[in-house]
């Protein structure tokens, strides 16, 4: 295999030079990557030179574009499938608004009424797998009001993470899914409280004794006033034997596919 | 012109691409080129970038820095070691 550079030089003064040089060149490399660790108003400007690239690379890959390049059978296949889902998901909306409406009243009866927190809508940059980590970057920073800690939710009331940094036009969120970050969520129609362990990309475990009854498709939520579906029970794995299970589940949102997240500000 | 094609390449892969392609780009760099020094810029770009940085300074939330830097020190070693590199 050719390669592009040349031959050792039997000269020893020119080899100690070119010793010296690669030294020299490391030692600056290792101290300017200090600097930047260590200044943020240096890394805000990698973020400011990369935002626009990813926004545009957004705007390509929602835009129609790519729709011209589909066979007709494809669109009409497609087309059908959208309405189909579009009527159950008419009829879920119903439902869900008379439920919604009921548990409002009931609420305000026994003297709780529910204070609507501000949210502001964020388009998502960044997702995994791009990221190796379960991070999002998200379009709106401090000019919008972010600040960190703020609770991001996704599909309307599913909790996905938490703002953990911030910058003018943008933020990182980390996703509550992260492997090894611990929860505290309620498990089932009982909504027994339990600690769930995140696995990443959506997935979390439950650890729980044999004797609590659970099933494939329960529900998990947030202890709230106001519900909020954090995951669906996929796979509950045990032994025969054993005196404990572990409860798989994972968010109903696919992080994947996340295009815009809200924002409590 | 081949190193700056390599770092745009590399530059854009990182922005665009999912993080493993960097990374497989950033070592076939690594060996291609005698002295690519700039892959620890890369690493840090990757990590300011994707990582979770804290208030805090820890060196643990740099992998991508260290994993990089690791691989540059070594590939010193490596390379007078490997007969890839005829005249």
């Amino acid at each position: 295999m050719k390669m592009n550079y040349p031959l050792k030089s039997s000269n020893f003064a020119e080899r100690k030079k070119m010793a010296r040089q690669k030294v020299f060149v490391i030692s600056f490399i290792f101290i300017l990557a200090l600097i930047i660790m260590l200044t943020r108003p240096v890394r805000q400007i990698f973020f400011a030179i990369v935002e626009p690239v990813w926004k545009f690379e957004n705007i390509i890959l929602n835009s129609s574009f790519f729709e011209y390049f589909k066979f007709k059978q494809t669109l009409i296949d497609e087309r059908l499938a959208m309405e189909q889902k579009l009527f159950l998901a008419g009829n879920l909306l119903a439902i869900n608004t008379n439920l919604q409406a009921e548990n409002e009243n009931l609420k305000d009866l026994l003297g709780r009424k529910d204070v609507k927190a501000e949210t502001v809508l964020a388009a998502v940059l960044v997702k995994p797998p791009q990221t190796p980590y379960d991070m999002l970057t998200v379009d709106i920073g401090t000019d919008y009001g972010v600040k960190v800690g703020d609770k991001v939710l996704a599909s309307a009331n599913v909790f996905m993470g938490e703002v953990t940094e911030v910058f003018p036009h943008s933020s990182k969120v980390t996703l509550y899914s992260t492997p090894g970050r611990k929860m505290a969520v309620a498990l089932g129609e009982s909504a027994i409280s339990v600690e769930a362990v995140g696995m990443g990309a959506g997935n979390f475990s439950i650890f729980i004794p044999r004797e609590v009854e659970v099933k494939e498709g329960d529900v998990i939520i947030i202890p709230s006033i106001t519900t909020n579906v954090f995951g669906i029970v996929e796979k509950i794995n045990y032994k025969d034997n054993d005196s404990s299970q572990t409860v798989l589940f994972k968010s109903p949102v696919n992080i994947s596919e996340l295009s815009f997240v809200e924002i409590i500000l | 012109m081949k190193r700056v094609i390599f770092n745009v390449l590399l530059f854009l892969s990182i922005v665009v691409c999912p993080w493993w392609v960097s990374v497989v780009l950033g070592i076939f760099t690594l060996y291609y080129f005698k002295f690519f020094n700039e892959i620890i810029l890369y690493g840090l770009l990757m990590d300011i970038l994707y990582g979770k940085l804290s208030v805090v300074f820890s060196l643990w939330n740099y992998r991508f820095t260290l994993f990089f830097a690791v691989l540059l020190l070594s590939s010193f070693y490596l390379k007078k070691g490997l007969k890839f590199y005829s005249k």
